[in-house]
């Protein structure tokens, strides 16, 4: 499995977080959804189109569009909100300094248990095909003016966003468009109206406890030897 | 093999439109929000919704005869216009067919997919750069307005460029080519000698803080103003954004640009190219828009609301000026002859006949176009493109408006009346005397 790892590094204030986070997730997600399926036959099946919906940050200076899904707009939302939350909470009691931490989208498709080897998988298993890790240095300065860091963080965020452009479209491993048995293997089922490959938020708090990309690959490199 | 060269070559045709509609419409300063759907609409290309803009279909078709790999690259050029007459480049997108590049391990359904995505870097890549985060949302007639144009080769800007930044969006590789999308953008603002007037030295200065636009930003709705352009041959002037100036206060190096409205065209564009379909828009390849002077203008030019193809319209009224096109009759449905019929008037029926094949000459037809549309077509106006530019060919070429007709047409009315007053009064007395036989 040659799962697709990127970082990137920001630099932020911690009211600018969502937006950052929310804006790069998005983009990703509009590039890693399909509209929804409709299968004919089993392996024949019609699409739809996606429609987008374009949203304007609240503390930076930028614009993004994102797949036009109240449903996955509210999923994502929920997990940055938490994320947030978190940063927040840890910074409790500290009114100036920096901290680190990191926030990834993961794509995975599901294994399904192979009966014979029942030691091996407990349960379906989620392979990573493509992970993107946002690492984060948040400015507690909350004092300072916002207006001031709006532009900064536009370049920054921007600049990764055309990163991230760049880079999906270079062929890489994809997983194959399923058959309607193998869909829920592939696509998250849970939207009404859109259908994103399955993906995860990984939330971590600091570096201490994030994947750095080599042991992470080694990890997954192992992981899937041992299961093959 | 014949069959898939097609296929690339639609497919290719195809996104390129639609990377034109969805990067122009990323610099209106209004919010795209479109619809998923399910099943995909016939016009839906690569699972993605754009909103195909008229004007801008119109322009593409002019300025694109050919796309790639019949021609090796095309450009997306967008340039800031100042109040001063200086033309800033700011911004480029190339597209390339390398017809020597070819994979032949790709597959036609694994390519179409891969111009979906592309497609959708493009309208997320749109929204990064320089141009859309600092100029799009500050146009205003004080300072600047967006302008683009569509070339059919290679822009100025290239990977050696000092003043632009680079960004390869994409190098698709397929079995007649690999398909390349690149970005060039300028993070300084650089004057260039293309000026319409007072030429000035070059100069740089750094990128302005939009702050010092923030100020001209006109209310959402006034009316925009439709005037000669100053590049009309070269230069699309991009219209439409939420700092459209007034026509009050615009200034004339730039209220002079001409503003082209937008409206919704719901293309579909297969075999055939890509402006046929519902709207079976056919524009003259070599047609160019006539310079469309304030002057001539009536008050219904100046809203798009009111007059939503403008562009069209001027291409519609070129061609059949230029061509001569004969055009099958149109079945005006009008008020006037229903009057007379009701009145069994023979010869009033024999004048309307009359005027029917002499519309073009005949200055009244204007207020034939009016009577036309409610009674023959329940659609909004602006939403059936066909029928509006069928109606608009039959349109003579002056005094559509009416304005400085009406007081002839009212003393035609009164005349006509008169002349047939003594029938009128038969008509009365008759019916009188049956209602007193009763």
């Amino acid at each position: 499995m040659n799962a697709r790892l990127k970082e990137y590094n920001l630099n932020l204030d911690i009211r600018q977080v969502p937006d950052a986070i929310t804006c790069i997730f998005h983009s990703l997600l509009l590039h890693r959804s399909t509209a929804k399926f409709h299968y004919k036959t089993e392996t024949n099946f019609q699409l739809g189109s996606l429609g987008i919906k374009e949203v304007e940050c609240q503390f930076i200076d930028l614009c993004y569009v994102r797949v036009n899904s109240d449903e996955l707009a509210m999923k994502v939302d929920e997990d940055v909100r938490a994320f947030h939350a978190e940063v927040e909470r840890s910074t409790r009691g500290r009114n100036n300094g920096v901290i680190q931490t990191q926030i990834s989208m993961e794509f995975f498709h599901r294994r399904r248990k192979s009966s014979w080897l029942p030691l091996v998988s407990e349960g379906d298993e989620n392979i990573p095909w493509e992970r993107w890790n946002v690492n984060l240095i948040v400015n507690l300065n909350s004092n300072e003016d916002i207006s001031s860091l709006r532009e900064t963080a536009a370049e920054a965020v921007s600049d990764i966003i055309l990163s991230l452009c760049s880079c999906i479209n270079k062929p890489q491993y994809m997983p194959k468009m399923p058959t309607q048995k193998e869909i829920a293997d592939v696509f998250d089922e849970q939207f009404s109206d859109v259908q994103p490959y399955l993906f995860k938020i990984i939330r971590n708090k600091g570096p201490s406890s994030t994947n750095s990309g080599v042991a992470y690959t080694m990890k997954k490199l192992m992981k899937d030897t041992l299961f093959i | 093999m014949g069959d898939s060269q097609g296929d690339f070559n639609r497919f290719v045709k195809n996104f390129s439109t639609r990377l034109i509609q969805t990067v122009v419409q990323s610099r209106l300063g209004r919010p795209t929000d479109t619809q998923c759907s399910l099943p995909a609409d016939e016009k839906d290309w690569f699972s993605f919704k754009v909103d195909e803009l008229g004007e801008v279909a119109a322009y593409i078709s002019q300025s694109l005869q050919r796309f790639p790999p019949s021609i090796d690259c095309f450009t997306l050029e967008f340039l800031l216009y100042t109040a001063s007459g200086d033309y800033l480049p700011l911004e480029e997108w190339q597209v390339s067919v390398d017809r020597d590049d070819k994979d032949l391990t790709v597959t036609m359904s694994n390519l179409y997919h891969q111009f979906g995505v592309l497609l959708r870097s493009c309208a997320i890549a749109a929204r990064m750069t320089p141009l859309s985060r600092y100029y799009v949302k500050k146009q205003s007639s004080e300072s600047f307005v967006v302008l683009y144009r569509i070339l059919d080769k290679m822009g100025n800007a290239n990977p050696s460029s000092d003043d632009y930044i680079m960004r390869q969006l994409a190098k698709l590789p397929s079995p007649y080519g690999s398909l390349s999308v690149n970005l060039f953008f300028k993070e300084k603002v650089e004057t260039t000698p293309r000026k319409s007037s007072s030429p000035a030295p070059n100069k740089t200065s750094e990128r302005q803080r939009p702050s010092s636009y923030s100020s001209a930003i006109p209310v959402e709705g006034s009316e925009r103003v439709q005037a000669t352009t100053p590049v009309s041959d070269h230069l699309h002037v991009f219209r439409g954004s939420p700092a459209t100036p007034t026509s009050t206060d615009a200034p004339s190096s730039v209220s002079d640009q001409k503003r082209m409205d937008e409206s919704t065209c719901s293309s579909s564009d297969e075999d055939a190219g890509p402006f046929r379909g519902p709207c079976q828009c056919h524009y003259g390849s070599g047609v160019s828009l006539p310079n469309m002077d304030d002057k001539t203008l009536s008050p219904g030019h100046r809203t798009s609301s009111s007059f939503p193809f403008a562009v069209l319209l001027s291409s519609s009224k070129c061609k059949c000026s230029l061509e001569k096109i004969n055009s099958p009759p149109v079945e005006p449905i009008l008020v006037e002859e229903e009057k007379r019929e009701s009145t069994n008037s023979a010869s009033s029926h024999s004048e309307s006949e009359s005027d029917e094949e002499d519309s073009s000459a005949d200055p009244l037809a204007s207020a034939k176009i009016f009577s036309i549309s409610p009674s023959t077509s329940h659609v909004a106006p602006g939403s059936n493109l066909g029928e509006f530019l069928e109606q608009c060919r039959h349109a003579p070429v002056d005094g559509i408006h009416g304005v400085t007709d009406t007081p002839n047409l009212i003393k035609n009315q009164i005349d006509e009346f008169a002349s047939h007053i003594s029938e009128f009064d038969h008509f009365v007395k008759e019916v009188e005397e049956r209602v007193d036989h009763d």
